[in-house]
């Protein structure tokens, strides 16, 4: 079907080959595509398309396949278009700080590209040695130190986008201020519903002359978050401070090497970063803060390796389940920040009155929660149960003002939510967008949206 | 002209002009400014929108009416030790509403972004009258679309805007500004490269231009020590003496001086160049001319009076030529009525036009909404 656009070797139809495809980092729903293509240019991207068009298949993008939510889980009778095979790093620009790269570029690989020059690249979701930026452009992915340095979309300045006429289109500019509508806040977390992004411009930024990481347990998760409150009303803003309870503990102390007490009731690892005279002030009003609170243990690594660990035992959190538990689900959800203790004896409710332990590690600084809830797929219906406690979280956090998702995006785990943050005007103006950009809606079919919608000749008219 | 009170005030309005068909300008004012400023059949201001509608000290989050000046706004965070990070000029007149709009921003820009960066929530009023919202009022929210980032510089050509939300930051404890006088833009460009080597974050950049030298502000906020060595350190890596005149009122003076006034954008490793293509000539052709530019992020602004008509459409001309080959814009973001005949206030459209035709053809299929007012016609 498009082995001469791309070759025989990258384009795969068979069984064993697709069914690597089947889903993404959310494994629990599987659908075979009928095909996988992996392109290396935008020309190829491009001539996908058009083929896929003409054999009416509904085309899946697809980066590293980490996402959490569905959003490259295969429709039936898809072809999943990857950028695995995108993986070049275009031009690097010191003097404006902007970088140009394929999509199929691992995150991690912009800072390893970056450091001897002193640079990084600011986003750091937790699968960042994995994930590829082309992925991060479609879920605006966050990650840890995005409370003070923001998301992918403050971070992506323009796109090279393969539209669903297979036309290629120029969006954004590297230089300030482009005229006209900003497409690319558009595009950057439209879970691969526009079109396929081929190439990304990014900004970069100098490294920090200086970063203290600070370690503390707490007796609850009462006490930590009381913490954070304090630390951020004082003025401080931390670029990362991250909570962990007691059975995330348990479970990355199991699966990492750090010896983090295992009778601590909930833990918050901080970075603070910046000029190197104020993170010693700040850093030092925060472990105050953290005394006053009612820390058990207050540790600093004492030097980049111990650092490193504690953040890999933080961002292996998630894998780390694995340890304490057969199955687990992760969710994610937001709440205001102020709400973090309410909400989590909510969700303490919750498991006990459901019987399945949740495990909570989550971005404390902008209220991120990422509640995981424990099960066993061997047992009776207890996925199916896991799934509804799971959502159940996401009621608590729309009843707080808070948000479905933070980061992980809507994708296919998701869209039937949707409407429990958005009415029907408001869903309405969201498909305008989707309209605007691909009104055959080839691209990732039945995402996001809680109903399917046409895109009507006479959009909007009374 | 309609001034409604309420959300529910604008969605009548709008559904009321939608069904005679009339053609509408929003503003937060009197009357729609600047270069989207078109002639419409009515006009919707949104000044009695003037009120905070929810504000979290504790989550830094505020929500409040498009009609409320940036001033008021600020004066009411400042109660509670924060701010809103963004300084368009004019806070005294400029609602909020219309910074959004217009994507408009101060020097604060240099560190915290535009209105963009900023927003995590907003209603609109679309054409027909429809209220829709979209983010929310947490700073970290996927869900669906993010139709408020998008609604950033649209100038009222795809919906009104009816609240925004967003997210806040503290105010430092302590602020220092170091002025530079008699610098020209190579001097200015190696100090803000020293500056990015030297892994200083100041909150504020900025230069104003007389006609002879650049005058340049840097502004350094946070706790006391880290203020302080910063301060130490771009004495050092400047090599001049420092003075402390603020240049506060100087660099309002020149954002919004003059019958013309001009932003430009260009790669901010091309000042230097930009000084002699951009800056140089459009100050020549003006009179009473004023100028300043945010070296850290490739933009500059001038205004000032033209009597000699020919030569400053000359100037615009080829200055306009000159940024658009190096991948920015020239933008009159105001100009007497005769220089708007022969000068298109935009430039050249986008590559991705076509895409902002469909927006607008998706969210204002008939038109109606400041027709004309942005960029190829939209």
């Amino acid at each position: 079907m498009f082995a001469d656009i791309v070759g025989r070797e990258n384009c795969i139809t068979d069984p064993a080959g697709l069914r690597v495809y089947e889903c993404d980092g959310l494994t629990g729903t599987r659908v075979r595509p009928a095909a996988v293509v992996l392109p290396a240019t935008t020309d190829e991207v491009s001539l996908c398309v058009i083929r896929a068009r003409e054999l009416g298949m509904p085309i899946v993008p697809r980066g590293s396949g980490t996402g959490l939510s569905g959003g490259a889980l295969p429709v039936a009778g898809s072809v999943v278009i990857g950028t695995a095979r995108m993986r070049s790093i275009l031009s690097v620009d010191v003097e404006n700080q902007r970088m140009r790269v394929q999509p199929g570029v691992v995150n991690l690989d912009l800072s390893k590209h970056l450091a001897p020059l002193g640079y990084y690249y600011a986003p750091d979701p937790s699968s960042q040695s994995v994930c590829s930026i082309g992925g991060n452009v479609a879920e605006n992915s966050g990650g840890a130190h995005c409370l003070k340095y923001g998301f992918t979309i403050n971070h992506v300045l323009a796109v090279t986008m393969v539209l669903a006429s297979g036309a290629v289109v120029e969006i954004g500019s590297a230089v300030a201020d482009p005229l006209g509508y900003d497409l690319t806040s558009a595009v950057i977390g439209s879970e691969g519903l526009l079109g396929i992004v081929t190439e990304v411009v990014v900004r970069f930024l100098r490294s920090p002359q200086a970063t203290r990481t600070v370690f503390a347990t707490f007796p609850s998760t009462d006490e930590a978050g009381e913490a954070v409150s304090r630390i951020i009303a004082a003025g401080i803003v931390p670029a990362a401070i991250e909570m962990m309870d007691a059975l995330a503990i348990k479970a990355i102390v199991a699966a990492t090497h750090v010896d983090w007490p295992l009778d601590a009731g909930a833990a918050l690892l901080m970075d603070v970063d910046g000029i190197a005279a104020e993170v010693e002030e700040t850093a030092d009003a925060a472990i105050a803060i953290l005394r006053e609170t009612g820390a058990l243990e207050i540790r600093s690594p004492h030097d980049d390796n111990e650092r490193a660990l504690m953040w890999k035992g933080r961002k292996g959190a998630f894998a780390a389940m694995g340890r304490i538990s057969p199955n687990y689900y992760v969710q994610d959800g937001v709440i205001p920040r102020s709400d973090i203790a309410r909400v989590l004896r909510e969700i303490a409710e919750l498991s006990q009155r459901s019987g399945f332990r949740i495990a909570n590690v989550f971005h404390a600084g902008d209220g991120n929660l990422h509640p995981l809830v424990l099960y066993d797929a061997r047992a009776n219906d207890e996925s199916q149960r896991a799934e509804h406690v799971a959502s159940e979280i996401l009621h608590i956090c729309v009843k707080y003002g808070g948000s479905i998702t933070g980061e992980h995006g809507v994708g296919a785990d998701k869209a039937a939510y949707l409407g429990e943050m958005f009415g029907e005007n408001d869903l309405e103006t969201m498909h305008y967008v989707q309209c605007a950009f691909d009104s055959t809606q080839a691209f990732n079919p039945t995402k996001v949206f809680p109903a399917p919608r046409l895109c009507g000749d006479r959009a909007g008219a009374r | 002209m309609q001034t409604p009170a309420s959300l529910e005030e604008a969605s009548s309005a709008l559904a009321g002009l939608a069904a005679q068909r009339l053609t509408v300008g929003i503003t937060g004012a009197d009357a729609p400014r600047g270069a989207a400023a078109v002639a419409v059949d009515e006009i919707v201001s949104t000044r009695l929108l003037d009120r905070i509608v929810d504000y979290a000290p504790s989550d830094q989050i505020v929500t409040v009416e498009a009609g409320m000046t940036v001033a008021r706004l600020q004066a009411a965070l400042r109660e509670r030790n924060q701010r809103l990070a963004l300084d368009p000029p004019q806070p005294d007149r400029t609602t909020i509403g219309g910074a959004v709009a217009a994507a408009s921003y101060g020097p604060l820009r240099t560190r915290y972004g535009t209105a963009k960066d900023l927003i995590v929530g907003m209603t609109i009023v679309r054409a027909d009258g429809t209220m829709a919202r979209g983010g929310g009022k947490v700073v970290k929210n996927v869900a669906g679309f993010d139709i408020p980032k998008l609604m950033v510089g649209t100038y009222g050509t795809l919906a009104l805007i009816g609240t925004v939300t967003f997210r806040l930051h503290p105010l430092a404890q302590q602020t220092s500004e170091a002025v530079f006088q008699g610098c020209d833009a190579e001097a200015i460009r190696r100090i803000v490269v020293a500056m990015t080597d030297a892994r200083l974050e100041p909150s504020a950049t900025f230069a104003v231009y007389d006609g002879a030298a650049y005058a340049l502000c840097v502004r350094f906020e946070g706790f006391r020590a880290g203020v302080a060595a910063q301060r130490d350190t771009l004495a050092e890596i400047a090599g001049l003496a420092p003075s402390d005149s603020s240049l506060d009122a100087l660099h309002d003076a020149a954002r919004t001086f003059g019958e013309l006034q001009v932003k430009i954008t260009a790669p901010a490793s091309r000042l230097g160049e930009m000084h002699e293509r951009a800056i140089a000539p459009v100050f020549g052709a003006l009179d009473d001319a004023r100028c300043t530019v945010y070296p850290s992020v490739g933009v500059a602004f001038a205004g000032g009076r033209c009597t000699e008509m020919a030569s400053v459409l000359t100037a615009l001309q080829e200055t306009r030529s000159w940024a658009e080959a190096a991948g920015g814009t020239l933008v009159t973001t105001q100009a007497p009525a005769a220089l708007r005949a022969a000068f298109d206030p935009w430039g050249t459209p986008p590559p991705s036009f076509a895409l902002m035709r469909e927006l607008k053809q998706r969210f204002d299929p008939e038109r109606r909404l400041n027709p004309g007012g942005f960029v190829g016609g939209l």
